[in-house]
């Protein structure tokens, strides 16, 4: 162990060994990145002791330069904000390349929901996900839909307060706690929870009946708000019609490739789509859930009674 | 006469309108009219959309009890396209024909209110603040595109519009700065009446020198406008419309 009194600057910092380490030499000096290589060249196994060491060590260089010395950010971070934008852009090249890019991301979410979060249960990759995907659509809607001058700042303002209110509610949802006898250890989020809670690892947090009233209204509104994002967005790029008077809806996206922030609008248009319809899936979900639950504990409270009746 | 909203797809259809007079000139049989309206519109190689604009625009304009000609103004070179010159020499040819009310129309927007009267009152007009490709909204509020009413005397004074926008934007923005400085605000119809659909075409790309000459506008409307203005046409009757060929 190096003991110097000099401050850390921005780019330097304290490594898994307590030792001063610095970004510039991220790549170097990786034991078990060595005997891993050295293992795959010789054809040999590689010993999951080595492929920890090796994990340990990527999440300790993974750094940013920071103030007092560089801060370490979360891999699952870091491959959102680059794959959710990167994606994003492929898709808006042209529509061939969009169903590429939507038919790939889902096998992708697939493989990491199917075969790391059994393996890695600390991994908060789709929180970090949905994250960065509300915060990149958002962005382009601000960014890039906003300066085509379609929009009032009526419907921009309404729009940012239902997301305010949704993220809200996510909030008020995750900090609800109880005092329960019947808890149980959450293995995703390593607290007590109530016995009867449900881990979701798109908003990390366990859900049950003591926040999940919140937690449908939650969804509810930010259904509500991506629906409504995605229709402002659509009829902006999309020729529009009124649609009983009142609703405007999209007719014709014939346009919607030809220029480049128009696909990009379109595709996150699209996407927004598709985050709704997968909250929808949850909302109906958890409302099976909670009839279920209601009539159980109705029956069960009835057989209370007559219980008590009989006595 | 009650206004009446039209369907977007009502705008293909073939339309039964009466006749009009050799050069597109249609005068009410059933009352006089008090004033003529010249439907002036600005225009280069687009044919499907002038089809469906005759066609839509006399069943419409029929409707409204009034006495109208329409005058096509076409550009007749490869430059890029100056509406503005052109909406200058159709105006001079309309006020030459006697006409004291001007409307400016581009070929790709049609109304779809019968209560948007094309016609002049004693203010210029915004008439299409609700198009259904931005949304029905107003994209900004000093907006004095797409199609204008004007009376020909405020025309004049403000030494009609400026030569010098080449390509796609700018020129009905340095429009509304001169009607401003003479003190005249242009005034709209409600978003309900001032419906308008706009024919699909590929975006033009806008021209990039716009801006500059926007901050100019002022000092050169004295020397830059109907005063300026140096052409050739030739006018040809047809009989859905007056063609003015403007090299």
């Amino acid at each position: 162990m190096i003991s110097d009194n000099n401050p850390l600057c921005c780019c330097e910092y304290l490594d898994l060994h307590k030792e001063r380490n610095h970004i510039l030499a991220c790549c170097c000096n990786c034991q078990d990145f060595d005997e891993g290589f050295d293992s795959f060249v010789s054809g040999r196994p590689i010993s999951r002791q080595t492929q920890a060491g090796f994990m340990a060590t990527l999440y300790d260089r993974l750094r940013i330069p920071w103030k007092g010395g560089a801060r370490r950010i979360s891999l699952e971070a870091c491959v959102s904000v680059i794959l959710v934008p990167a994606f994003l852009l492929i898709a808006s090249i042209s529509p061939i390349w969009t169903v590429i890019s939507a038919c790939t991301m889902i096998i992708f979410l697939t493989y990491v929901k199917c075969r790391l979060s059994k393996s890695h249960p600390k991994m908060k990759f789709f929180s970090a996900w949905m994250n960065t995907s509300f915060v990149t659509v958002y962005l382009i809607f601000q960014f890039v839909v906003i300066p085509f001058l379609q929009i009032l700042w009526e419907e921009n303002v309404a729009l940012s307060v239902l997301i305010a209110i949704a993220y809200f509610s996510f909030w008020k949802t995750k900090a609800r706690r109880t005092v329960d006898s019947l808890s149980k250890n959450c293995l995703y989020c390593m607290t007590q929870v109530p016995s009867d809670s449900r881990h979701y690892s798109w908003l990390d947090c366990c859900i049950g009946q003591h926040n999940s009233k919140l937690y449908s209204f939650g969804l509810f509104v930010a259904i509500a708000a991506l629906l409504y994002g995605c229709n402002l967005t659509l009829t902006t790029v999309c020729h529009p019609f009124q649609w009983i008077a009142i609703i405007l809806l999209p007719d014709d996206c014939t346009e919607a490739y030809d220029l480049f922030e128009l696909s990009l609008s379109f595709v996150s248009g699209l996407y927004t789509l598709g985050l709704a319809t997968y909250l929808t899936t949850l909302l109906v979900h958890r409302i099976t859930l909670m009839t279920f639950y209601a009539f159980f504990s109705q029956s069960h409270t009835n057989r209370k009674m007559q219980e008590n009746f009989i006595a | 006469m009650r206004n009446r909203e039209i369907s977007v797809g009502d705008v293909f259809r073939m339309q039964h309108f009466e006749k009009p007079n050799l050069g597109g000139e249609y005068i009410q049989k059933h009352c006089l009219p008090y004033k003529k309206s010249a439907i002036i519109v600005p225009y280069r190689n687009r044919k499907h959309h002038l089809h469906t604009f005759l066609n839509y625009m006399h069943y419409f304009l029929q409707q409204q009890h009034i006495s109208y000609r329409i005058f096509i103004v076409e550009q007749n070179d490869d430059y890029s396209f100056n509406r503005a010159k052109l909406l200058n020499v159709g105006a001079l040819e309309a006020v030459n024909q006697n006409y004291t009310c001007l409307i400016f129309s581009d070929v790709d927007l049609l109304p779809l209110n019968t209560g948007n009267i094309y016609a002049c009152s004693r203010l210029p007009r915004h008439m299409c603040s609700a198009i259904d490709i931005f949304r029905f909204n107003l994209p900004y509020e000093g907006l004095f595109g797409g199609v204008i009413s004007i009376r020909s005397d405020q025309f004049k004074l403000v030494n009609g519009m400026s030569n010098e926008y080449l390509g796609w934007g700018g020129e009905d923005d340095d429009f509304y700065r001169r009607l401003k400085h003479h003190n005249i605000t242009p005034y709209r119809f409600s978003p309900q009446v001032s419906k308008y659909t706009m024919l699909t075409h590929n975006k033009e790309k806008p021209s990039e020198d716009r801006f500059e000459k926007l901050e100019r506008a002022s000092d050169r409307q004295q020397i830059d406008g109907l005063t300026s203005l140096s052409y050739n046409h030739i006018v040809k009757l047809k009989s859905l419309y007056t063609h003015i060929l403007v090299k």
